[in-house]
């Protein structure tokens, strides 16, 4: 409930339970859909819209026509045992997905209220008391939905259920006292230290996301924060981008752990299933020297590293 | 580190048993047969008789030994081979159908016309035009017994000499035919006509030559075996051969004037002695021979093995072990003496990271052996223990099994009898030596909250390298679960796992018989009024007339149904139970197993008469706690609840595949919250399905004495007993294999700690053995400490929820079905099928396609 005693509801697109990377213990984490940047190498690419969507995959599709028949708007149509959908004409009203047996046509995203999902996290509760784990928002971006956002952060206060948010830092600068307020803990990417590279593969203003982590560490100390580094073959994983990244750190007070996330070529499938195949990009393999030098490199620089995977 | 040349080593032993296809060996048949005939017209127990016969085998048979072993025996005169236990006869029907091309065809034209007269008889033109257009609904064919005899087959082949073969066909089986106890047993159980006379002719029309079990309903079936159980080599072990044939000895002097029975029970005891010193007498003979050709071959390696090995032969098992070689010899060939009295019976090594304790520390502290010594040891013991685990069965279900059905568990950590953590060095070692051996066998780390947590730590680390012939079990629950039963609380705390997941204590549980009860079977005759269908035909009045499917106004009167069905299966299954027991103790007493029981001397009792304690009827739930709980949530929620459609309509789309009935299967599926997903609803109504079978299992009692247990474990019958079943209400189509063990079936995304909380809901201080599969990407433990400890805390949290085991089967799809592409390269993948580990490209499709086909966690 908001001041106002409506109910605040918010748009995600999955629940995970038994996370093992966003942040202590086992955790569950909440996807919320909606994302300011558009990251090249995304890989929730159906993530980004920050509206529901439709999504097909096409190796479990009994090509069986009833998606077809269902859709009301015409937008879907059957071409060579496949099936190929209209975007202007769909609403993503679920009709098709209703209709499908194979479960190859889905909904990607839905509202919810924030005590349901707070109730479907609270399920997990003793697995978090065993393992010190909890629950952590994700997208997307979650500061994008901050009334959603916040709400849910106080209502996992209020249950007693340890909270982490992952953000890409780009937001108004405005929502960072409130987050430090009710996070108990902040994930918080350095995509790249370059301004003019950031901007160019992600959108994100390089300006923007180091005045709200500095903030954020001036706020809640270092202690409650983790540093990521999406670890993108070809973009940041040389030596002078990791330098950059680690002086970016620094300057702003951070000398605490540092969480490498691999890139992995995994995500095609799921851009295809959304209808934006032609928009994957593909980085190619991370090799285990470049990783090795990386952490090295952190090491030296005086920073913990943890590889994510 | 070991040197490179000892994990050549034992790469080799595993080699051979993995490749080589292993001989049918008649010599066991061939003995027994000859000392059966000669003790035919002579007035004795039929305890002497077994003892005798098995006696003639020890003094007769070829051993043979291989200068490559440390560990010397084998209980064929092949490195790879298997005995046949003629008087059992549970593969007697098999050899004399399946080693011969055309004794195949004449077998599957029998089976067909005996269908043909069965269905003239039985079936009126709607039945006949019903079966047929469910039959031609069917995605999957009914299992077949195909035409490639057993040596021929893809699946679990067997070679025999073409001498050894004429004479098991032409003079051996000929002269068990009708005689063998699985012939009495299956006499004896039609004779309680728990079934209408039409189910026997149905039976009697299947093409199935084996007799491991023996159906007595559409939903029900006994194992036609008895055994099952960790024996007492400890004491054998300790006291030697010899020092408990002279205790045999001095108690018939005491008993000279009792009573006749008794004196031929221990008279019969000491024969079964005889015999086993006999085999060990002529192990050591054995032995020495080969030392002397190695000799004479140069051999120099060889002669080395040799000589140590004929050193402990000597003393071990005859006298008692005093040195972990020694202990290993013993054990080993006092395995092969049991596993020769019963083939095909698991005997399950038991807790040996106890057992050999003393005589590892003893060496350790006198510098005789090192710990890379002994695990060299251990990983070919366990090799060996595996290669016993092989059954001749039928090509019928050949594509539903493998060469390995690795059973037969080691059972590490734990309690001491007093209840202290039992958790020592060798535990390290024996782990160590399971993930080093690739051995397919099932290795249990007993957990509790006292366990250190290194021993947590290093489980986590096998499974997070993808090995996965290591579960786990909740010393907790299996505690209470123990003590319920009526066990000592020491006994309680000394469990050890025999067969795949169940419950014994070492030389005190006197043998489990198994019985299967089908659980979507027993619903399925619910739904239809006492009828069920099968792929092969419409079987009637099988079950009790309960209601037609509209009389039914609520879903609690069609749960009463359904427990009146499983009611009146189980009190079938006691009584088929009791008579198959009553078979054994009147024509198969077991005097060599019954030595290594611990009461049966002061008893003055067989095994089989209930000699140690009554032992225990597990009976299986097959065909699953998962689809029957999400058949049953299907139809409380869509037909009772939201009335979408007819109880009727649901079984005429289960009777079409679901073919032409896009509406009801797409309601059916998307219908959220089956179990497995942590949906209190769902898991209520597993809880009072398993609730009610618990209870009802408690009113009935075996021939021994002993109760009826329930175990959730399916080996592979759920894959044969889905290719035999019709569609169910919750969507699984026609033939498809239901959900395995204790494992949900339609999961959706609430990952592994949803499917644990739906099993934990479970009441599992009522069940003395349970197979929970969880199949894992590698990521989902991923590489680091960190990682592996929320591992851990899962299982940990798993097991506070009332979880009993725990067996994961770490193997993304991605890599299993590069597997199935290219076997060559990936031999040494095990995966857990029922409650046991397989090699997973020796498994048959239909299993590795339904091993494949369970949710995969990340």
């Amino acid at each position: 409930m908001n001041d106002c005693g409506v109910e605040i509801k918010g748009l995600i697109f999955d629940i995970q339970r038994y996370a093992l990377y966003d942040g202590p213990g086992i955790r569950t984490t909440v996807f919320l859909k909606g994302c300011p940047l558009k990251c090249a190498w995304c890989h929730n690419p159906e993530s980004q819209s920050a509206r529901e969507e439709a999504s097909y995959f096409g190796e479990k599709c009994a090509a069986c026509g009833a998606c077809v028949k269902a859709c009301a708007a015409g937008a879907l149509a059957m071409k060579k045992r496949a099936v190929v959908r209209d975007p202007r004409k769909c609403s993503a009203c679920g009709a098709c997905a209703a209709a499908c047996e194979t479960g190859a046509m889905e909904i990607i995203g839905r509202v919810a209220t924030v005590a349901e999902i707070a109730d479907a996290v609270e399920a997990d509760r003793p697995f978090y008391d065993e393992s010190g784990g909890g629950a952590t928002v994700s997208g997307g971006e979650p500061t994008a939905q901050p009334d959603f956002l916040f709400a849910l952060l106080e209502e996992f206060r209020k249950r007693g259920i340890h909270s982490a948010v992952e953000t890409c830092g780009a937001f108004n600068n405005s929502l960072v006292s409130r987050l430090a307020e009710l996070a108990d803990l902040v994930l918080f990417d350095i995509k790249h230290p370059d301004p003019g590279i950031l901007k160019e593969l992600t959108g994100a203003n390089l300006e923007v996301v180091e005045r709200n982590l500095s903030n954020l560490i001036q706020l809640k100390g270092e202690s409650a924060l983790i540093a990521r580094v999406p670890l993108i073959p070809g973009v940041n994983t040389d030596e002078t981008s990791i330098e950059g990244a680690a002086v970016l750190l620094m300057r702003n007070g951070y000398r605490g752990l540092v969480h490498l996330m691999p890139y992995n070529s995994m995500a095609a499938t799921k851009w295809q299933k959304i209808g934006r195949g032609g928009e994957y990009r593909n980085f190619g393999a991370l090799e285990e020297d470049t990783i090795a030098k990386i952490v090295n490199q952190l090491r030296e620089a005086g920073f913990k590293t943890f590889i994510n995977r | 580190m070991s040197k490179p040349h000892c994990e050549d080593r034992i790469a080799r032993i595993r080699e051979r048993y993995r490749t080589e296809t292993p001989f049918i060996s008649i010599q066991r048949a061939r003995l027994y047969t000859e000392s059966r005939r000669e003790t035919d017209s002579e007035k004795i127990s039929s305890g002497s008789r077994v003892a005798l016969a098995m006696k003639n085998v020890f003094e007769k048979m070829e051993i043979h030994v291989d200068a490559a072993d440390r560990i010397a025996g084998a209980w064929t005169e092949n490195y790879v081979g298997i005995p046949i236990d003629i008087e059992r006869g549970l593969f007697n029907q098999t050899l004399e159908v399946e080693l011969d091309g055309a004794a195949m065809a004449k077998r599957k034209v029998e089976s067909a016309l005996k269908f043909v007269r069965f269905a003239a008889r039985n079936y009126s033109i709607p039945d006949i035009v019903g079966t047929a257009v469910s039959a031609a609904k069917f995605d999957v064919p009914p299992p077949s017994l195909g035409s490639a005899t057993i040596d021929k087959r893809r699946v679990n082949p067997y070679r025999i000499r073409s001498a050894d073969r004429r004479e098991l066909l032409e003079d051996i089986l000929p002269y068990w035919r009708g005689k063998t106890a699985a012939d009495i047993v299956r006499r004896d159980v039609a004779a309680l006509r728990l079934c209408p006379d039409s189910f026997s002719e149905f039976i009697d029309a299947l093409p199935a030559t084996a007799r491991e079990v023996t159906i007595i309903s559409p939903a029900a079936a006994i194992g036609t075996w008895q055994g099952h159980l960790v024996l007492d080599y400890e004491t054998a072990m300790s006291r030697g051969l010899l020092a408990m044939r002279e205790d045999v000895k001095d108690r018939m002097r005491r008993a000279a004037n009792g009573p006749a029975n008794e004196a031929d029970f221990l008279r019969t005891a000491k024969t079964a002695l005889d015999g086993a010193v006999a085999f060990a007498e002529r192990l050591s003979a054995a032995v020495e021979a080969a030392l002397n050709r190695a000799g004479k071959a140069g051999d120099e390696r060889g002669r080395a093995f040799l000589s140590q090995s004929l050193a402990d032969c000597r003393v071990a098992p005859l006298h008692p072990a005093r040195s972990f070689r020694q202990v290993v010899q013993s054990f080993w060939t006092l395995k092969n003496i049991s596993d020769l009295a019963m083939p095909f019976n698991v005997h399950a090594p038991g807790r040996l990271d106890q057992i050999f304790l003393p005589y590892f520390r003893r060496d350790i502290e006198r510098g005789e052996i090192s710990g890379d010594e002994a695990r060299e040891i251990l990983e070919e013991l366990f090799l060996k223990v595996m290669s016993h685990n092989m059954r001749p069965g039928s090509s019928l279900t050949a594509e539903f099994t493998q060469r390995y059905e690795g059973s037969e568990p080691v059972t590490l950590g734990g309690l001491t009898r007093s209840g202290e953590d039992a958790t020592n060095e060798l535990t390290y070692i024996m782990l160590e030596a399971a993930e080093r051996s690739k051995a397919s066998l099932n290795f249990v780390v007993r957990l509790h909250p006292r366990s250190p947590e290194k021993l947590c730590r290093e489980t986590a680390k096998i499974h997070s390298r993808c090995v996965s012939s290591v579960s786990m079990m909740n010393d907790e629950i299996c505690f209470a679960a123990m003590v319920k039963s009526g066990f000592s609380e020491e006994d309680a705390n000394d469990y050890a796992i025999t067969g795949c997941v169940d419950m014994a204590v070492a030389g005190r549980t006197g043998g489990e018989g198994f019985s299967s009860i089908l659980l979507c079977r027993a619903l399925d005759m619910a739904l239809r009024n006492g009828d069920t269908k099968t792929a092969a035909g419409i079987v009637k009045g099988a079950g009790l007339r309960t209601g037609a499917p509209d009389s039914f106004k609520s879903f609690e009167q069609l749960l009463g149904a359904f427990f009146a069905q499983l009611d009146n299966e189980i009190a079938k299954i006691a009584a088929a139970a009791r008579a198959r027991d009553a078979v054994y103790a009147r024509i198969l007493p077991a005097p060599n197993i019954s030595l290594f029981l611990k009461e049966t001397l002061d008893s003055m009792k067989d095994m089989t008469e209930g000699g140690a304690d009554g032992g225990v009827e597990g009976v299986l739930l097959m065909s699953s706690v998962a689809n029957v709980t999400d058949s049953l949530f299907t139809i409380k929620k869509l037909v009772f609840e939201r009335g979408l459609f007819s109880l009727a309509r649901l079984i005429r789309a289960m009777d079409d595949n679901f073919k032409g009935h896009r509406r009801v299967r797409t309601a059916v599926l998307s219908l959220p919250g089956k179990w497995g997903n942590g949906n209190p609803e769902s898991d209520d109504i597993a809880r009072s399905v398993t609730n009610h079978i618990f209870r009802e299992l408690k009113k009935h009692k075996t021939y021994k004495g002993g109760f009826l247990a329930p175990f959730i474990n399916s080996m592979t019958a759920h894959t044969i007993d889905g290719r035999m079943s019709l569609a169910t209400p919750d969507g699984r189509r026609a033939g498809m294999p239901f959900a395995a063990s204790c494992n949900p079936y339609n999961v959706e995304k609430n990952g592994p700690t949803g499917v644990l909380k739906s099993i934990a809901a479970i009441d599992f201080t009522e069940v003395l053995g349970c197979a929970a599969n969880i199949r894992l990407h590698p990521s989902a433990i991923g590489g680091s400490d960190e990682t592996r400890d929320k591992w851990i805390s899962l299982i940990k949290t798993y097991f506070r929820l009332g979880g009993e085991q725990l067996q994961p089967t770490v193997a993304s799809a991605e890599m299993l079905r590069c597997a199935q592409k290219n076997p060559g390269a990936h031999r040494d993948i095990i995966v857990k099928v029922g409650g046991y580990s397989a090699y997973f490209t020796e498994l048959g499709r239909e299993i590795q396609n339904e091993i494949i086909s369970r949710s995969e966690h990340s």
